[in-house]
Parts: C-alpha cells; structure tokens; sequence
C-alpha cells in the first residue's frame, strides 16, 4: 500500500515535472512592429524558419529540446532581439532550439545559427543569415538584400528574383537556382559553386573561390558577358560564346576565356586559383 | 575650257597647279567656282579637325596588362632619397585588405585581452605563413592569433573547434596564394580583387568566430 | 604619375622598363592616336583595339627609339601602320581607278535637286564633316583622313599603302568630291526638313 501511495506520488511528481518542462519547451513571443522593423534571431542549436507574417507582427514560436535553455526577448521600438540562453554548458542535442518565425516581408532580418539550419522564404527586406555550419536554405525571394555567411555550411538559393546577393561561405557548397540581380557575388575558399540559371535582367554576377568547382549552367538565350580565369585549375567553354573583342586580358587556352552570348546583358566574372570553372548550356 | 576639261585637271590643280586657262574658267563658271571653293573648304576644315575622343580607359587596362604578361614593365625603382617605397601599385590593395584583417584581429585581441586579463603589447595583423610551393596548394597550419581564436572557440563551442581550425587553414592557403599572385603580377586588378576577397573570407571567419566565443 | 615628369624624361625612363612613364607616355599621345584610329576606321571597338596595338608596339619597340624624329611623329606613323595592317587584313581594296563618284556631264557638275546650290562655306561645321568622313566609303576615308586630317604628303601614302602617287592623288579628290555630295545632301535634308 505505501509502496503504491509512493508509486503515485512520484508518479504524479513526475508528470508535473515533466508538463512545467514541456510548458516551458514550448514558447510563443509576439510583437507588434510597424515597416522596416529589425528583427534578431540568435540560436546556436537547431533549426530557425522564417515565413511572411499576415500584416505588421513578429511571431516566433520556440520548442526546447532540454530545459538547459531559456528564450530571451527583447523588443526596443521597431527592433525586436530574441536569443537562446544556454543555463549551463551544453551541446547540440541539448541545446538545441527549433524556432518557427514570422516577420513582415519588408522586414529586415538577422538569423545566427551555429548547426541548426536556417530556411527562409517569400521575404524582400535587407537579410542576414549566419550559420558557422548551418545548412541555409532561401526561396522565393524578391527584391531582397541578401547576405549570406557560412564556415562550412552549405546554401541553397532557390527562386530569387531582382535582389542584392552576397554569399561568404569558407567551405560551404553554394547552390544557385533561378537567382537574379542586380547583383549576384559568390565567395568561398573551397567551396563548389553551382548556378542554374538565366542571368536575366543583366545584372553584375561573380562567383569567386580559391579552389572547388564553379559550373554555370544557363539556356542558350541568356545575354551575358562572361570573363572566366582559372590560376592553376582549368577553364571550359562548353557554351561556346562569341569571342569578346573588348577584352582586359589575353585568353589563353584552358586557362581563360572571354566571351559574349546574344547582347552581352549581364557580366558575369567567374576566378578561382585551382578550381575547375565549365559555362555551358542547360 | 569646258567644265569637263576643267574637273579633269582639278585634282592636280588644288595641288597647287594652276594654269591661266583654268583661272579663267573659274572666273566665268559659276558653278565650278563653287566646286572649288567647297573642296577648298573640306580641305581646310580638315585640318582643323583636332584629336577630339579619349579611348575607354579599359585600353589602358589591356595595355598594362599586356606589357606586364610580356615582361617590359617592372616597379618603380627606389630612388635615394626615399627610404620606403609606397609606390608598388599593390601596396594601396594590400593596406586596404590589410586594414579589413586587422579590424577583425583587433576585435578578437581586445576581447582576448578582456577575457584572460592580458595586456598585450600590440595589436598587429596574423601574417599568414607563405607557401613557396608553387603548385601545392595546401593548407597551411595556423598562426599564433588562429590558435588563440580556435581555442577560444573550443571553451565555448567544443563541436565548432574543427570547423574553425580546419577552414582557418584553408583561408590562409587562399590568402597565401592571393598574395603571391599579386606579387608578381602587382597591376591585375583581378589578382588584386582575388586578394581582397582572401581577406574577406579570413575576416569573416574571424568575425563569426568572435560571435561564438563571446556567447 | 610622378609630377614635372618631361616627355623626354618619360621616354627615358620608360626605355628602362618604368611602368609609371608608360602610363604618362600614353596619357599624353592617347587621343591623337585613338582619333586616328577612329577616324579611319569609323568604328570604335576596333579603335580601342588598334590603340591599343598601336601602344603596344610603341612599347615593344620603345628601346629603339633615338630621337631621330619626334616622338609623336614616330608614334603616329606606327599608328596609321597598324591601322593599315589591320584593313588589309580585313581584305579592304582601295577603290579602284576605274570607281567613279558619278557620271559627269559635259556641262558641269551635277546639280543638287530642291535646294538653291550655295557653297558650303558657313553652313557646314566640324560636326557634319566628322559625321561625313564617317560616311566614307572605307578606301575614300583612309585616303582622306590620312591626307587631308593627318597631313601625311601623297609620296608617303603611297609608300604606305602601296599605290602610285598618281593613285593617291585620284583617290584623294574622289574622297573630297564625295564628301562635298554627303554634306550638300545632309543641309538638303535638314532644309527639308524645316
């Protein structure tokens, strides 16, 4: 009998344990903001998704995996601040925090994230995403301000329209798909750099790295001027443009080329040290 | 002397020789006067005609860059009275890509100092070690401000330790290459760039690493 | 550019291989040589293309420079030689002798149609003829830009491109005589226009 009484007491104790935890795994943090709010995601573990809210409000629902994290938010005017405060020292699993949020689209963003991923979508404020070796995942964007910055996390860009692009990434692959200017700059250290696309709008595009691949797929009717050059790695033509009679530098077989498909619209600058840069025909 | 017998002697004639036959054509014929008169006005136009366009400034890049590959330009050399030379084309770049870095390694000094309490005497930039292996392009090994970063990195983020050493090698090798590549080809405004973009990459690890290991 | 720097000066050092006087050498000589090479050509890309032919060869050969002539007129006689090069290459034929500008007749020079004959003299600027010498044939703007814009002497045309004197003399007048058609019928058009 006492052994049962006990049963049900801890029983009990744990399950009013376990729901505070749970209460507390689960938080929902809203904020009224007006246009061209600022809003700051910091969260080292796990993944952050950012979506267009329904009008001028900041929502970000959080899900803890331990109780070894608090949430803190902070707003300040138009500038809203939520970070993930680790109580004690822990690791990923521990630590780890999913975040779900909502901003204007217009808003204008900062999202750090250590190993968790970061997706964002459907936005076309001035954007930064951080993640040392978070996977960063964009679609659907317009008329956006993009930075981009990974140690060694790979990003995919999907569908962005006529947006400011600039991607940092020392090791991370970089993956371009249906992503136009003005401007487009890709930077790794050794990263791949894939683009798919058309160049549209005759914007300036520059994809950069010291070594790793940069393959550049585009459709016979882009209007492009492209300026290719490989230190020590190798070029392909396999688009075979027009030879560009305006040229800052010799070409020279293998190593570089310059060239111009239908009107020249867009420039696009491919260098790398000893990576292997190919431009052909999707 | 008929019009046609007169523009058959023309050209020779506005070369200065002229015989009184033909002037006295032109005196009586209205219409060969004004033929005269109009070439005499081409002519003289003509010479008026000053050096008026300026070619693209792209010309002077293809010049330079063309004698630089061919070998027939080198530095200016230091004249006596000049103990430092400030006059190399890459010393502007590197200054500015130097200046970037050290933005970032100053940051992280300041905030080493903060934290351990040291009192350093300088804050200066990591040099990164040269790799005078043409063709090897490998990693090279961190600095002592490289070690000091991956290290604070590891008290606070332990999973991110290798991810810093590791991509700090690899943008030193970038660096190490960036700079070698401007050494000898100190005009290339793409080698130039490729530099500074080495230096981006280093100081935006550097930037990122601050991050983690001020949480 | 290093200040107070002399033509002679610049040469100089440039014959040493001094990058900073390549830049001075060509800062001052780039217009008449790209006009040059515009003015005969009539197309800007390949102007940009033989200047800079034109600079590099000046470069390469710069050591063998002694200052028997001026600098400028050696420069320019290696301009108007790439410039050369560069249309034979392009298979430009001179206009043949037997090319006439119009069927002349016995009586006098054709006359403009609509438009009460004046001379040109005060109704054509600089802006027309450029835009005429423009409207060259190829064969007939060499020739004329060569004689009458660069004041090159017919003996050294023809030593240039290769044709009699007589030749040179020919082509010359037929050049002028075009062009005094094109800019009697561009001031035809703008009074038409009115």
């Amino acid at each position: 009998m006492w052994s049962g009484k006990f049963g049900v007491v801890v029983a009990c104790t744990v399950a009013l344990i376990s729901g505070v935890s749970w209460a507390q795994a689960k938080r929902e943090l809203h904020y009224s903001v007006t246009s061209g709010a600022m809003v700051s995601i910091v969260n080292d573990y796990g993944p952050i998704s950012v979506k267009p809210s329904a009008g001028n409000s900041v929502l970000i629902n959080t899900n803890a995996r331990s109780n070894k994290v608090e949430i803190d938010g902070n707003q300040n005017g138009n500038r809203i601040e939520v970070r993930t405060h680790y109580l004690q020292r822990v690791g990923p699993e521990e630590g780890q925090v999913d975040y779900e949020v909502q901003v204007p689209s217009n808003a204008n963003l900062t999202v750090q994230s250590a190993l968790g991923g970061i997706t964002a979508e459907k936005l076309m404020g001035d954007i930064t995403l951080e993640g040392d070796s978070s996977n960063v995942q964009v679609r659907d964007f317009t008329n956006a301000h993009l930075h981009v910055r990974t140690v060694n996390g790979p990003v995919f860009l999907t569908n962005v329209r006529n947006s400011h692009v600039d991607i940092n990434s020392a090791s991370g692959d970089v993956t371009l798909s249906s992503v136009t200017g003005p401007k487009v700059y890709v930077n790794t250290t050794k990263g791949q750099i894939k683009y798919t696309g058309d160049l549209a709008g005759g914007g300036d595009y520059a994809f950069t790295n010291h070594s790793g691949d940069i393959d550049v797929a585009i459709p016979a009717s882009a209007s492009v001027d492209v300026n290719a050059r490989s230190v020590f790695g190798s070029v392909e033509d396999a688009f075979q443009f027009r030879p560009n009679s305006h040229m800052t530098f010799v070409p020279s077989q293998g190593k570089s080329f310059a060239g111009v498909s239908n009107s020249g619209g867009a420039s696009l600058k491919l260098h790398s040290f000893t990576g292997k840069i190919k431009v052909h025909k999707q | 002397m008929n019009c046609a017998e007169f523009q058959k002697v023309l050209p020779d004639m506005l070369e200065g020789a002229k015989d009184a036959a033909q002037e006295a054509h032109l005196r009586s014929c209205p219409a060969c006067s004004e033929l005269v008169a109009d070439l005499n006005f081409i002519t003289h136009e003509a010479k008026r005609l000053l050096p008026s366009y300026d070619p693209h400034p792209r010309v002077w890049e293809g010049i330079r860059a063309q004698l630089e590959r061919e070998g027939l330009i080198s530095e200016v050399p230091v004249t006596p009275h000049r103990m430092i030379s400030f006059s190399h084309p890459a010393v502007p770049w590197l200054a500015t890509a130097a200046a970037m870095l050290l933005l970032a390694f100053g940051g992280f000094l300041y905030r080493r100092d903060l934290v351990s309490g040291q009192n350093l005497a300088r804050v200066g930039t990591a040099a990164p070690t040269l790799d005078r292996n043409r063709g090897v392009l490998t990693a090279q090994g961190p600095n002592s401000e490289d070690e000091q970063l991956v290290r604070q990195i590891a008290a606070e983020n332990p999973s991110l330790r290798d991810t810093y050493e590791d991509n700090l090698r690899l943008v030193n090798a970038y660096i190490s290459d960036a700079e070698q590549s401007v050494q000898q080809n100190p005009n290339d405004e793409e080698a130039r760039q490729a530099l500074i973009r080495a230096y981006d990459q280093k100081a935006m690890v550097y930037q990122m690493g601050l991050s983690r290991s001020m949480e | 550019m290093a200040p107070g720097l002399s033509e002679a000066e610049a040469i100089s050092r440039a014959q040493r291989g001094d990058a900073d006087s390549f830049e001075i050498l060509y800062g001052l000589h780039k217009r008449r040589v790209y006009s040059l090479c515009l003015r005969m050509t009539g197309n800007s890309a390949e102007a940009e293309d033989l200047t800079q032919e034109a600079f590099l060869q000046l470069y390469r050969k710069i050591g063998t420079f002694r200052g028997e002539s001026a600098f400028s007129t050696w420069l320019h006689r290696m301009a108007v030689n790439v410039v050369l090069m560069h249309l034979r290459k392009k298979s430009l034929n001179q206009v043949s002798l037997d090319e006439t500008l119009e069927p002349q007749q016995e009586d006098g020079p054709r006359k403009d149609l609509g438009v009460e004959d004046s001379s040109l003299a005060g109704s054509i600027d600089r802006v027309h003829l450029e835009r005429a010498i423009e409207s060259l044939p190829p064969g007939y703007r060499m020739i004329f830009v060569l004689h009458d814009v660069e004041g090159f002497e017919h003996n050294e045309i023809a030593e240039m491109i290769g044709c009699s004197i007589g030749n040179s003399k020919s082509q010359l007048h037929k050049a002028r005589m075009k062009l005094r058609d094109l800019l009697k019928s561009s001031r035809a058009e703008k009074a038409l226009k009115r």
